[in-house]
């Protein structure tokens, strides 16, 4: 940035001292290429200060109700909807604030209220639709949440989480930090451990795998805390904190990997074009009535084979074939880098994708080969790796990739990433 | 009008107060609007009489500009068509770093001050401000590619 132009920028601040604005003055007279600037940054300045949080979240793509056009009746009830808006903002400004902070993040997209990094949480309910988080509380206790997670801070040793993929890490005081579930109250003594809560329409899920020490789960119905020991995973279902619960021990469901915290600010800077854009494949896996591993799982966010019953973080092929997925970028778009992340379906490790070939085309008739290679297999025990494949740039509206041979039962992926 | 009025007075807070006391003016001489001549022509030259007589009245205050240069900024064309540049911003922020974006629409659409954003991210307001710059020099170099 040019001086000149560093100079209306803190003009527009109001940021300048007097010097300086006796310097820009005097440019400005006789640079009418500057002053189209100085108009330029006012109006972009004045239409950032107009746009309203709604028309924000426009810009994030997503799926709106649209409006028609409403009647007198309908307009009053509007406005009496805004002024009650208006009131429960005042009051949720007035929220508690605590000595919990963001740690890092990495490809965060929150909904509602938002959060950055170096900030203190408040007591409101926070909604990380994708990417994922570390909090550090002052207990001691890291916190790392992987969306898509609906959560909330209710004290300096509390957490509620209602959705998501947790691990907890907490080396302070035993029994000072508690993590509140649906089902009940997981009271750390000491330990790490893992959690992945989810709900159908009838119960929800609480899959708990302690990695090292112990945890107490704690529930109303439930006459003495239950603990649980290194290497133990449950899962926790139920209908409540205060209602009967089930513990399935050693359920492979509940084997979790511990989530890493994010990674350095690299990545997040940049823009994943595949997130949430419309996928197809050859076929995918389900055993009918319980369990779908369908393709939408490849670019939805989530990783690490995590989730719950009924909704898992990655696309499985059918039994014992080969095949392929695709994503629409839904727009032409210049590619450079893509990661990808392999699963081994969770406890059962005995799914995996092994080699694969990547082709893209600009029109979904024509398809060029991009790359080829074979991926990483991990084991059940070891965390899976994002594995980045980068080339000279190509222009490409579908990404394919072909699953050519695989682990044992089949193949499958949990996340693809495309980079420009 | 606003946007009018903020560039004749480099942006000071008192803005919004010319602004309302042109609206004023508008209200009170409405009868001496003639319907040959584009309404918004006539609203902007009240809007910059208003503006020159609060720079008048305050011209030994900081960050005034002189009369000569006034006059140059009221007669220089618009830049951005208002439906272009909402257009180009709403894409910009889209395409914007986590960090960026979540700083301006903090700063601009929300609302907080320097300071109390500052507070919040552990930095000085100077630091904050020279982040808020950098990211919207950025903005606008987007902007400016998108309506180019």
């Amino acid at each position: 940035m040019d001086r000149a132009k560093e100079l209306v920028l803190k003009l527009v601040d109001r940021s300048l001292s007097d010097a300086e604005f006796a310097e820009l003055q005097e440019i400005m007279r006789s640079d009418a290429e500057l002053r189209a600037y100085y108009h330029r940054t006012i109006e972009i300045d004045q239409a950032l200060e107009k746009m309203s949080l709604s028309e924000l979240d426009a810009t994030v793509p997503a799926a709106r109700p649209t409006g028609g056009n409403g009647t007198l009746l309908w307009r009053n009830v509007g406005w009496l909807a805004a002024a009650i808006a208006i009131a429960l903002l005042v009051l949720s400004q007035r929220q508690q604030s605590f000595d919990v902070v963001l740690k890092s993040s990495e490809q965060a997209d929150w909904r509602g209220a938002s959060l950055m990094v170096g900030e203190r949480l408040g007591s409101r309910m926070m909604q990380l639709k994708n990417g994922k988080i570390e909090l550090a509380f002052p207990t001691s206790t890291a916190v790392v949440i992987q969306a898509p997670a609906f959560f909330q801070v209710v004290a300096d040793d509390t957490l509620v989480v209602a959705q998501g993929a947790v691990t907890v890490t907490h080396s302070g005081t035993p029994g000072s930090f508690s993590l509140e579930t649906p089902t009940g109250t997981l009271r750390d003594l000491g330990t790490k451990f893992g959690v992945s809560i989810g709900s159908s329409n009838s119960e929800s899920f609480v899959l708990t795998h302690v990695f090292d020490g112990q945890v107490a789960f704690e529930n109303s119905s439930v006459e003495e805390e239950v603990i649980f020991g290194d290497g133990d995973y449950v899962e926790i279902r139920g209908v409540g904190e205060n209602r009967p619960v089930t513990l399935l021990s050693d359920d492979p469901n509940a084997y979790l990997i511990p989530l890493t915290p994010p990674g350095d600010s690299g990545p997040a800077e940049r823009r994943n074009l595949a997130l949430h854009k419309p996928v197809e494949s050859s076929g995918f896996w389900s055993n009918h009535k319980t369990e779908l591993f369908p393709p939408s799982n490849v670019n939805d966010g989530r990783l690490d084979d995590t989730g719950v019953p009924r909704d898992w973080s990655f696309w499985l092929l059918p039994e014992k074939s080969t095949g392929w997925v695709m994503i629409d970028l839904e727009a032409v778009e210049l590619i450079s880098s893509i990661d990808i992340q392999n699963t081994h379906n969770r406890w059962y490790d005995d799914r995996a994708a092994k080699d694969f070939r990547i082709e893209t085309s600009i029109d979904g008739d024509a398809f060029s080969p991009l790359i080829d290679g074979e991926l990483a297999v991990p084991s059940k025990h070891e965390t899976i790796p994002f594995e980045t494949f980068e080339f000279d740039p190509v222009r490409a509206r579908y990404v394919k990739l072909y699953i050519d041979t695989y682990k044992q039962s089949g193949g499958g992926i949990n996340e693809i990433r495309i980079y420009e | 009008m606003r946007c009018y009025i903020a560039k004749i007075l480099s942006n000071a807070p008192a803005t919004d107060d010319v602004l309302q006391e042109a609206n004023k003016v508008l209200w009170a001489k409405r009868d001496e609007w003639q319907q040959d001549t584009p309404f918004l022509k006539w609203a902007y030259r009240v809007c910059f009489f208003q503006a020159k007589a609060y720079l008048r009245d305050r011209s030994r205050e900081r960050l005034v500009f002189d009369e000569d240069l006034v006059e140059l900024l009221a007669t220089d064309e618009v830049e951005y068509s208002d439906t272009d540049l909402q257009r180009a911003l709403a894409a910009c922020l889209a395409k914007a770093s986590d960090t960026a974006r979540e700083l301006l629409v903090r700063r601009y659409v929300e609302g907080d001050s320097v300071k109390s954003l500052a507070e919040r991210l552990a930095l000085s307001p100077n630091a904050l401000s020279q982040k808020l710059r950098r990211y919207r020099y950025q903005l606008q170099v987007c902007i400016e590619n998108q309506t180019s």
